[in-house]
């Protein structure tokens, strides 16, 4: 009886604080599975506005830069912008379909296939408006954020171009 | 050869369809994914089919608007009228239709997957076998619902008014019933 005592109260401690450091492990693990503290937080990334028009404070209705001159500066911009502020949940280079988050290439997908040049235009309007409120605003779910609002955080041209970059990463499908 | 004559015939005639076939616009609505349609006036339209993913219909009056199978994925419809709708097989998972009236609208089959149906008047309405695991009834009216063998796996029910509603058959697993009237309590 002695001999055990003796032997309990030097062994005790070690499996305890193996055990602790075991749960303390899994209990992060868990928390970083938990959709509900999964929560992003919107970094601003870390690229300049180069030559871009200058927007202002007021969100434009629609993408000022889509088929005009800067249309390749905010392409080039916008892959910079996208891979620091979007890829982490979208994909590397908007170019893959097995992302965490949805695939952006398909946002303007049903407008692409429409015929009519006016009907076209007006549907990639509706799209422009989705997308900078999907930015501005982030995808908060029933109290769940899953995409963070970029609004403050993210300059106003760098998401238009973000959006022409991702428009150039078209595959051929319609 | 022959097959291959035919099946090339067929995939032409499709592409042709496909290309035909311009999308609708009722009222000043766009029919088509991620819509600008606040307030539209769509009573009655036929839009049985469409794809209105991501729409904002927020406000828009779509009384007896023919929805069924329509897919209104992540779409805002907070505050419309869809009063008598029919809404049969609608995907509608993350979709939004808080302060919405859907006074016996017809959500038979519907997937409502993480819908918000915060304050929502679904008075009378038929959502026998929807699936709404996840969704929000927060404060919402199902008075006289038809809920038959509809799943409610996860759902929030705070202060929903569940009184007289049909419930054969359905599933309630892991509810909020705080304030909720007429809740299974068991």
């Amino acid at each position: 009886m002695e001999h055990n005592t003796h032997r309990h109260p030097r062994r005790f401690p070690v499996v305890g604080l193996r055990r602790f450091l075991i749960g303390l492990a899994a209990g992060a693990l868990f928390a970083s599975l938990n959709p509900a503290s999964a929560n992003e937080i919107a970094v601003a990334p870390d690229v300049g506005l180069g030559q871009l028009p200058r927007l202002g404070s007021e969100w434009q209705a629609a993408n000022p830069y889509r088929g005009t001159a800067a249309a390749a500066e905010a392409q080039t911009l916008g892959r910079a912008a996208y891979n620091g502020a979007c890829a982490r949940c979208h994909g590397a280079d908007a170019s893959t379909n097995a992302a965490p988050a949805p695939d952006l290439r398909n946002l303007d997908r049903s407008c692409r296939r429409i015929a009519d040049a006016e009907l076209k235009a007006w549907c990639q309007r509706d799209n422009d408006a989705y997308f900078i409120k999907s930015v501005r605003q982030g995808k908060v779910i029933l109290g769940i954020t899953h995409m963070p609002p970029w609004e403050g955080v993210l300059k106003q041209e760098l998401a238009w171009a973000i959006q022409v970059f991702i428009e150039s990463r078209l595959s051929g499908t319609r | 050869m022959r097959l291959f004559f035919i099946f090339s015939l067929f995939f032409r005639l499709t592409v042709a369809y496909a290309q035909d076939a311009e999308p609708l616009v009722i009222n000043g609505c766009g029919i088509w994914p991620h819509a600008q349609c606040r307030g539209a006036d769509l009573r009655h339209a036929n839009l049985a089919g469409k794809n209105l993913a991501g729409a904002d219909l927020s406000g828009a009056r779509l009384a007896r608007a023919d929805l069924r199978g329509a897919n209104l994925a992540g779409a805002n419809l907070d505050g419309a009228d869809l009063t008598a709708a029919r809404l049969n097989k609608v995907a509608a998972p993350t979709a939004t239709f808080r302060g919405a009236r859907l006074v016996g609208a017809d959500l038979e089959f519907a997937r409502l997957f993480r819908a918000d149906f915060s304050q929502a008047d679904l008075t009378a309405a038929n959502l026998e076998a929807a699936k709404a695991n996840f969704a929000w009834f927060v404060g919402a009216r199902l008075v006289n619902a038809n809920l038959q063998e509809s799943k409610f796996f996860t759902v929030n029910l705070q202060n929903a008014d569940l009184t007289g509603t049909y419930r054969r058959f359905t599933v309630f697993e892991d509810i909020n019933t705080n304030g909720c009237v007429a809740c299974p309590q068991d």
